[in-house]
């Protein structure tokens, strides 16, 4: 879902941008007061894997693919703010370094592939849910409400520049939603498989992130 | 202010250096499942575009002419691609760090300060 260059309109590209750049500014003020520094590497290493797992595109049918987000997973674990900002340092790299997204989409990219789902993750941790549950309904939601996003993003360049962007809406939102409901199952099996996988291996660790950035961990009861 | 940036870059520093040790077993088990899963990939994905691919293509759209040339590509091979993951993880995990720790609060002191300031506001 990485929106190349070329591929939306300029002022859909500018509107994205003016949603993601106070958005940021917001989560790097956050950082500050959520995010607790003895847990940087871990979350270091929690993003190079999750660089690596979205090179992994796997089949959904039809001759297409989709790759994990991570957003959900990540916000799960450290907590939205710092699942952002470990998706946009992700994002930057990979279009900086590997071209894969546009620079002039980046924006958009943050806001369908960070800002979305870890708004959602952040909401869903807090319901009264086993976390596994709430962790596979933000991780599918996540995937769908950004293809969501990027297929409104297709069809509002498509109108505004009369054809020369984009892709009308008629073909936008059925094939983007399609594929990426089921994308979206393929991220929540994966992020639940991992949460499931260090909630089980080393659950003092997991209990350790939950509480720095929550005051709650997916074992126990949130604080009132 | 030049002491405190001095002071958390050789921070982050630290904290890269503890990714390779304290988590050196969870870095080499994410290698495994990468080595793993790229070969996966090479077999089952590799021809197929993504979902925003194909609706572009559905759509009679081409890829566009990128606005930049990005230095590096993800590689068309297995070797290639394997590497490239690695470099791009390294970068990740090092720049992520980098920012986190300038960003981040070092104690609840410093913790307590941010929050002040932004009550303030």
């Amino acid at each position: 879902m990485h929106i190349p260059d070329g591929l939306m309109s300029p002022e859909v590209l500018a509107i994205g941008w003016m949603v993601t750049l106070p958005a940021l500014a917001l989560v790097m003020k956050r950082v500050k007061q959520t995010v607790d520094d003895r847990n940087i590497p871990a979350m270091g290493v929690v993003a190079a894997g999750i660089f690596m797992a979205q090179m992994l595109n796997f089949p959904i049918g039809g001759g297409t693919t989709g790759h994990l987000l991570g957003t959900a997973l990540a916000a799960y674990l450290f907590g939205p703010y710092a699942a952002v900002l470990m998706l946009t340092t992700i994002l930057i790299i990979q279009a900086f370094i590997f071209g894969d997204g546009g620079i002039t989409a980046l924006g958009l990219n943050i806001l369908n592939m960070g800002l979305t789902g870890a708004l959602i993750a952040g909401v869903l941790y807090r319901l009264p849910a086993k976390k596994e549950a709430s962790l596979a309904v933000a991780s599918w939601l996540a995937v769908f409400t950004g293809a969501f996003l990027c297929a409104a993003e297709l069809a509002a360049s498509y109108t505004l520049s009369g054809g020369v962007y984009g892709i009308p809406a008629s073909i936008s939102f059925p094939a983007m939603l399609s594929y990426h409901a089921l994308i979206g199952v393929g991220e929540a099996v994966i992020s639940v498989g991992v949460y499931s996988y260090l909630e089980s291996t080393a659950p003092d660790l997991v209990e350790k992130f939950q509480q720095a950035w929550s005051g709650t961990s997916g074992t126990k009861a949130p604080a009132t | 202010m030049v002491a405190e940036k001095d002071e958390k870059l050789s921070r982050a520093i630290d904290y890269v250096k503890e990714c390779l040790t304290t988590y050196k077993k969870a870095i080499a088990g994410l290698m495994v499942v990468f080595a793993i899963g790229l070969v996966m990939f090479f077999i089952f994905s590799a021809p197929y575009g993504d979902g925003l691919e194909v609706t572009m293509e559905k759509a009679g759209l081409e890829e566009p002419e990128p606005a930049y040339q990005a230095p590096l590509d993800y590689g068309e091979t297995y070797p290639v691609a394997f590497v490239m993951g690695l470099v791009g993880a390294a970068v990740v995990l090092v720049v992520f760090v980098t920012a986190s720790t300038f960003l981040s609060a070092r104690d609840e002191g410093e913790k307590a300060a941010a929050n002040t300031g932004s009550e303030k506001e």
